[in-house]
């Protein structure tokens, strides 16, 4: 492949376009470094036995892409060495992993080589990157997109995906193909143009090959998934939904059941000015979909389920992030956004902004498909589920209203409370463990001191019986916009059950920003804890030292 | 525009042709029913295979990988070689249920040289190829793709075992079919099979939730027999047909019941570290 595109690029340098090859040529590019030294911390149990002699962890990559009219291509430069305490070891290494070249007009677009895609929501086809997760599915193969007339488009993708550093060999994992079809009637039709009701429809195929190679199984060497999807807007409503089906698919992620998978995803919303509101409802039912039936990780997704939780920024709030569940859950999201007007008693005379969220994540409801059948034995159809049910299982439910208001031209100020029901058992894998019921509090003022200058301060409170017990957390940050900033902060896990973990975990911050540049220096420690992003998470372990990063891109 | 019209449809109409017609809807029954055990004629090398699983007893989804381990064991008979190395986090002795003791040395250098990090995982022959750690839904191609490999060479185990004194004489007799240049090397373990202490789970399907009480722990690597890396077979070069031949002496520990514990010894190459051959031998 990559002598391919060497190949395709060296073609069009030699022709007499040389000169435009460089003239009207647009070259972009991104960067970002991510690197920790290590230090023992015995305290928190980092030891010299858990640094292992790996003192210092790299995490960078480079895109460039070079753009020539409808030409255009690229590539990815990766290096992790070694990885950064809680990514996959599977990542160490560097090099391109990825390289593209792409031509695109009004009606036709060709890409060959490694790309990222998306089919609706995502619940049959989604290949994308995501840094923090160390996470990449990209497919590495061909698509063509079409565009016949307005309002129609056409994908087709063909290819294998991803895996960390391992070449496609020997069907060491499964080919993807796909194709999408996206009908925008108000474009297509000329009448409808401008109607004030807007129609879009989409219909999703994704079969994967993969030979089987297991003895105890009789395995479907090809496993297709179908999606039909539709987004209707008139005036202030819109309402989007996407149902998906796929065949039996055994895998070490359902067990080995022979069971078909569904999932639905629906969303209604109301949206003004001052005002929106969204209720959200979804169900998955055995939609673990990846081009190798044998991986249990978070690698080689086909599908992606999207999360409908409330993704929190603040750090206690986020302690215990939703991890989608893609074997099965039911799920609901209510989340309204208000502001109260101007010049009102409530609203003051900046206006005051109300948000009110609430979701949950209740599992499916199982039964034997007969009596002699445990739920979910492996060789099996698995289970039986009434679609409709919902188990008294709760996985997740996350209650949360936030304050926010300017309070004059100096101050502002954040209040948040949330209440949180999190089945850790389930989520992070702890068995027997009982579910975090945790009230967690925080305030974020700023103070603008001058038009550069401001300071900023946040104070959290998280309050549980569970887990790791009570934690409080603060920081304090000084902002000389636009180029420096300066953070102190500390969780300290003040209510740990094991005295001596009874640990703060400090940090002192400073950041330089120029431009599209931003140089970041942290020393302190990392509590353990997960990071999750669009519901796919990992794990993240206790660390202590000094990390630098440093990001640019033109 | 017709024309365009005309292609959006035909490939449509192409593309759903080639999605119906290419799922595979599996009727039962999903197991295969024969065995893979068996297999060579009189006098010929069958070539052995060596699951490790590595595990702990707080780890939540090794019961369901041990079933595996067992199920392929079931499927190929002697053939398949399991070993169980209780190692990292989940193998830490914890509070009470939880304090039995399983790690070892050896198994706790192979973690970390092997790069271990998410349970269950496991290597089959130490194979490298598709990566060399594989996790248990992995576990039953890679075994029947190491199974189909040609054996290289030959172990033998001879036990003598004293019941008085506990002591163990060892004699392995290691024998290549071809002559090789490369450097191999010879490791021998003892196990011990079918420990009950308790063991996490949450599979319903293996056991109780969330804990299994009475859990039979299968193939618990106990120690190594001749360093955490083997000794090397012959210090020149492999001659085929000849007999290579180590011998050990030692006490077997009064805390393991000789009723239920074995030999492994299996023959590595230096060079890749991919584990050519493999025996089994109880000691009663």
């Amino acid at each position: 492949m990559r002598k391919l595109l060497i190949f395709v690029l060296l073609l069009g340098f030699s022709q007499s376009y040389a000169q435009d090859f460089i003239d009207k040529a647009q070259v972009n590019g991104s960067f970002q470094i991510d690197g920790q030294y290590y230090q023992p911390d015995n305290a928190i149990g980092i030891f010299d036995s858990t640094i292992d002699g790996r003192k210092m962890g790299v995490n960078g990559f480079g895109n460039i892409t070079y753009t020539l009219g409808k030409f255009s291509a690229g590539v990815r430069y990766e290096a992790f060495l070694t990885p950064l305490a809680g990514f996959d070891p599977l990542q160490e290494g560097n090099g391109f992993p990825n390289m593209w070249a792409s031509y695109q007009t009004d009606f036709i677009g060709v890409t060959v080589g490694n790309f990222y895609e998306q089919f609706g929501n995502g619940l049959v086809l989604r290949a994308y990157e995501e840094w923090t997760l160390g996470y990449d599915n990209s497919i590495n193969g061909m698509r063509i997109v079409l565009r016949p007339t307005p309002g129609i488009t056409l994908k087709g993708v063909y290819g294998t995906q991803r895996y960390y550093w391992q070449k496609f060999e020997n069907g060491n994992r499964g080919i993807v193909r796909g194709l999408d079809a996206e009908f925008d009637l108000n474009q297509s039709i000329k009448s409808l143009n401008d109607a004030p009701v807007r129609l879009i429809l989409g219909v999703s195929g994704v079969s994967k090959y993969q030979k089987d190679k297991d003895p105890l199984f009789n395995l479907p060497e090809n496993v297709s998934a179908l999606a039909g999807r539709m987004n209707l807007s008139a005036g202030k409503f819109s309402f989007a939904t996407e149902y998906a089906y796929k065949i039996n698919d055994p895998s070490a992620m359902n067990n080995f059941i022979y069971r078909e998978g569904q999932s639905i995803l629906s969303s209604l919303s109301y949206s003004q000015k001052g005002l929106g509101v969204v209720l959200q409802l979804k169900r998955v039912d055995n939609m673990s979909f990846k081009s190798d039936r044998g991986i249990d990780g978070n690698a080689l997704d086909i599908n992606f389920i999207p999360p409908i939780n409330r993704t929190h920024s603040y750090s206690l709030a986020a302690r215990y992030p939703y991890a989608t569940q893609p074997n099965g859950e039911m799920a609901m999201q209510f989340q309204l956004n208000y502001k109260i007007p101007k010049g009102s008693v409530l609203g003051g005379k900046y206006g005051t902004g109300i948000a009110l969220n609430f979701s949950q994540v209740n599992d499916i409801v199982r039964t034997q498909v007969n009596d002699s059948t445990l739920v979910n034995t492996q060789g099996t159809l698995g289970y039986n589920s009434d679609f409709f049910k919902v188990s008294d299982h709760i996985f997740f439910r996350d209650f949360n209203l936030e304050i926010d208001k300017k309070i004059n031209q100096k101050w502002k100020a954040v209040v948040q409370y949330m209440n949180l029901y999190y089945d850790i058992a389930t989520i992070e894998g702890h068995a027997g463990e009982e579910a975090v019921k945790a009230n967690i509090g925080l305030v974020d003022i700023t103070y603008k001191i001058t038009n550069r200058n401001s300071l900023r301060f946040e104070l959290q409170g998280l309050f549980t019986e569970q887990d790791n017990g009570d934690w409080a957390a603060a920081l304090l940050e000084y902002t000389i916009a636009p180029t420096w900033f300066f953070t102190l902060a500390d969780q300290y896990n003040y209510g740990n059950p094991d005295k001596d973990m009874q640990q703060h975990y400090y940090t002192v911050s400073v950041g330089y920003v120029k431009e599209a540049s931003r140089i970041a220096l942290t020393y302190g420690r990392q509590s353990e804890g997960v990071v999750c992003v669009g519901g796919v998470c990992r794990q993240v372990p206790a660390s202590s030292g000094l990390s630098i990063t440093l990001s640019t891109s033109f | 525009m017709l024309m365009k019209i005309k292609l959006t449809i035909a490939l449509l109409t192409l593309f759903t042709v080639v999605f119906m017609a290419g799922c595979d809807k599996i009727d039962p029954p999903y197991i295969n029913e024969s065995g893979g055990g068996g297999g060579g004629g009189e006098g010929e090398v069958v070539q052995k295979v060596l699951l490790e699983d590595y595990t702990g007893h707080t780890c939540v989804n090794c019961p369901a990988a041990a079933k595996i381990a067992s199920d392929l064991q079931k499927f190929y008979g002697e053939k398949l070689i399991v070993m169980a190395v209780h190692t990292g986090f989940f193998a830490d002795p914890m509070q009470p249920p939880f304090d039995t003791d399983f790690r070892t040395e050896v198994g706790d250098k192979w973690r970390t040289d092997f790069g271990f990090v998410s349970y269950p995982s496991g290597m089959i022959n130490r194979g490298a190829e598709g990566g060399r750690i594989a996790g248990k839904g992995q576990w039953a191609s890679r075994v029947d793709a190491a199974m189909q490999e040609t054996a290289k060479a030959s172990l033998k185990i001879e036990i003598n075992y004293a019941e008085a004194n506990r002591q163990l004489a060892l004699k392995i007799d290691s024998r290549f079919l071809q002559n090789a240049s490369e450097k191999y090397l010879l490791q021998v373990c003892l196990v011990e099979d079918s420990i009950m202490a308790p063991q996490r789970n949450n599979d319903p399907t293996v056991g109780e939730t969330p804990t299994i009480t009475e859990y039979y722990h299968r193939h618990v690597l106990r120690k190594d027999l001749n360093g955490v890396n083997g000794e090397t077979i012959s210090s020149t070069s492999i001659v085929a047909n000849e007999t290579y031949i180590h011998e050990y002496n030692f006490t077997l520990n009064t805390d393991y019941n000789a009723d239920r514990c074995s030999i492994i010894a299996f023959i590595y190459r230096e060079a890749d570290l991919e584990i050519v051959q493999v025996e089994e031998a109880h000691i009663k």
